[in-house]
């Protein structure tokens, strides 16, 4: 099959950069001052105490062996257990916490594309006209507002002025999820909706300008069909393509809002596991994360070519 | 100047305002780290955003913050400046060797989610002090901002490699580092300064980001992300807290945002963004 070859690379290169980013974070954490012996032992342990643990948890092994232990067991999904509390298996908190994340982050992705596709086609379609101007200003604003910002913002206004939401997530919800998860959604979809916006209109505006364009409106095409099927299935494929390095945004945006609003994600889990020093934790979490990252990177190179005809026939 | 409007000069000012802020704002009030008053003290004569939950003058840690974030976004960018001059400039003049794998490195980079990156490093890096923390942030945002630098300067660089005067100099015998020193880097030092104003802006946001999370700068050093943090605790009563790091920040950004891109509009006139998304 004409896909297998340039698929079978894609998923290489990206298995390459996940091991790549494993390896930057082994050295650095080898360089940088103190190890986990410290952190598990406490301040004031001697230091005998440390090198015991040392000894115990396999940390006196030369590095580039531990690093090729961690990829064997980071190959089966086993990351060792965690250094804290009741030293439970990395990969069951990680399980505990991963659909949490992958929900907000869904619902994130489809309303920053939909809103996105539908902003930058009005704004193509009144190009320079003030509708344009405000969807321009509102990207512009979604830019450059940082998510840290806008959270508490929000639950300021939202939450506590006008008391319709509420502020976190908590354990005994008394609403359904949904008006839990609207502002962390919101929120966490303004940065990539911003991009894609411009991307979007940018896009239509030079699809619009193309001459089967002019040819439909000739033939009198109604309105909607035109913008629709002629104008958004063309232009359309930047965004798509686009689509995968705003997940990257998402994903370090969900490590934000999942704190701010004590979400039980992943991205919460790494936190508290960076303030707690468990290492296994942190080396997990990020590289699910990242592995996620990848693999939504791939999903995209693979429904390019099921929107666009001239890429099939050409690469994947 | 001119060419650039009544909005760029507005975001220049202010930016000159935040670097002289920085240096002597917590000298003309304040010290920052002390407490100075009752806490939660309403702006005043005195005080003049009020005080935080520990009776701390709000205006002298912002100005402090302002030297946290501008000092990092500084010492960031030179790293990454360094780094990714060395590296671009070799990936087109170096031996033939290296030029691919420098190239291929920072394609890897470029493949995962650098603020991602930075947390790993951070994560990893078991800080014990607040002056180390300061280095870990220092570092990993380091570690994840040369990348762009090399891409830029690489297709720089290489667009003079076969211009006559390069050809030229070396002709005279002159050496790779002379040309490239004296003939080829004068060419970029606009486009660079155009785009690292823009860095910087990524680089304060990432910095922000992470004390915001708790893993960035550790108090008690003031930082804007975690005063944002720290005000969000108690937003309930006291809102105006959260509104001056906000501002700031969010101010900081756009205009550091603002006059890269004006800047970028006069250094090389017809070029689209080349975002690093």
């Amino acid at each position: 099959m004409k896909l297998a070859r340039p698929l079978a690379a894609r998923i290489l290169f990206g298995l390459l950069s996940l091991i790549f980013v494993s390896f930057i974070t082994f050295l650095a954490a080898e360089l940088a001052p103190g190890d986990a012996a410290d952190v598990l032992a406490g301040e004031k342990a001697t230091v005998e105490t440390k090198q015991r643990i040392r000894e115990e948890m396999g940390l006196d092994r030369p590095w580039l062996e531990r690093y090729g232990s961690f990829l064997v067991g980071a190959a089966r999904f086993d990351f060792g257990e965690s250094y804290v509390g009741t030293r439970e298996p990395v990969i069951d908190s990680i399980k505990r916490t991963l659909p949490m994340t992958l929900r907000i982050a869904f619902w994130s992705i489809l309303l920053a594309a939909v809103v996105a596709l539908t902003l930058g086609t009005l704004a193509a379609i009144y190009e320079n006209r003030w509708v344009d101007q405000l969807v321009l200003a509102f990207s512009t604003l979604g830019v450059t507002l940082p998510n840290f910002v806008l959270a508490p913002v929000l639950v300021l206004i939202f939450a506590l002025q006008l008391d319709v939401l509420p502020t976190t997530w908590e354990q005994n919800r008394v609403a359904p999820d949904f008006y839990y998860l609207v502002l962390p959604v919101v929120i966490l979809s303004l940065r990539p909706m911003a991009t894609l916006t411009r991307l979007a209109r940018a896009s239509m505006i030079d699809t619009l300008h193309q001459e089967f364009i002019r040819l439909a409106i000739a033939k009198g095409v109604p309105p909607l069909r035109l913008y629709l099927k002629h104008g958004l299935r063309n232009s359309m494929l930047p965004v798509v393509t686009a689509l995968g390095t705003s997940f990257g945004f998402l994903l370090t945006g969900s490590f934000v809002i999942e704190t701010a609003f004590a979400l039980p994600g992943v991205g919460r889990l790494a936190i508290e596991s960076i303030q707690r020093r468990d290492e296994p934790t942190i080396q997990a979490t990020t590289l699910v994360a990242g592995a996620l990252f990848v693999l939504v990177n791939l999903l995209v190179d693979l429904i390019q070519p099921l929107l666009d005809p001239r890429i099939r026939e050409s690469q994947i | 100047m001119r060419k650039l409007g009544w909005l760029f000069r507005i975001a220049f000012g202010f930016l000159i305002l935040l670097v002289i802020l920085a240096v002597i704002g917590p000298a003309i009030s304040h010290p920052p780290f002390e407490r100075v008053g009752g806490p939660y003290l309403p702006p005043s004569g005195e005080f003049w955003l009020g005080t935080d939950d520990q009776g701390r003058d709000v205006f002298s840690r912002l100005c402090y913050g302002a030297r946290v974030s501008l000092g990092i976004g500084f010492a960031v960018q030179a790293l990454a400046l360094v780094i990714g001059i060395g590296l671009g400039v070799t990936a087109v003049f170096g031996p033939k060797w290296l030029r691919s794998p420098i190239l291929r490195l920072t394609d890897a980079m470029f493949a995962f989610p650098d603020v991602l990156l930075a947390i790993l490093i951070i994560g990893v890096w078991s800080a014990t002090s607040a002056a180390q923390s300061l280095v870990a942030v220092v570092v990993s945002l380091a570690i994840t901002a040369w990348p762009t630098v090399v891409r830029l300067v690489k297709t720089q660089v290489a667009a003079y490699k076969d211009r006559e005067f390069v050809i030229a100099s070396r002709a005279l015998g002159a050496s790779t580092f002379y040309t490239v020193t004296r003939h080829v880097l004068p060419h970029l030092w606009g486009t660079l300064l155009a785009i690292s104003i823009v860095d910087l802006a990524g680089i304060i946001l990432a910095e922000s980001a992470l004390s915001f999370l708790g893993i960035g700068v550790q108090p008690p050093v003031p930082s804007w992300g975690s005063m944002i943090n720290q005000a969000r605790q108690e937003m309930a009563g006291y809102p105006i807290l959260l509104l001056w790091p906000c501002l700031v920040l969010s101010l900081a950004i756009f205009s550091l945002n603002f006059v890269g891109e004006g800047l970028r509009s006069l250094t090389q006139p017809k070029s689209r963004t080349n975002a690093k998304s």
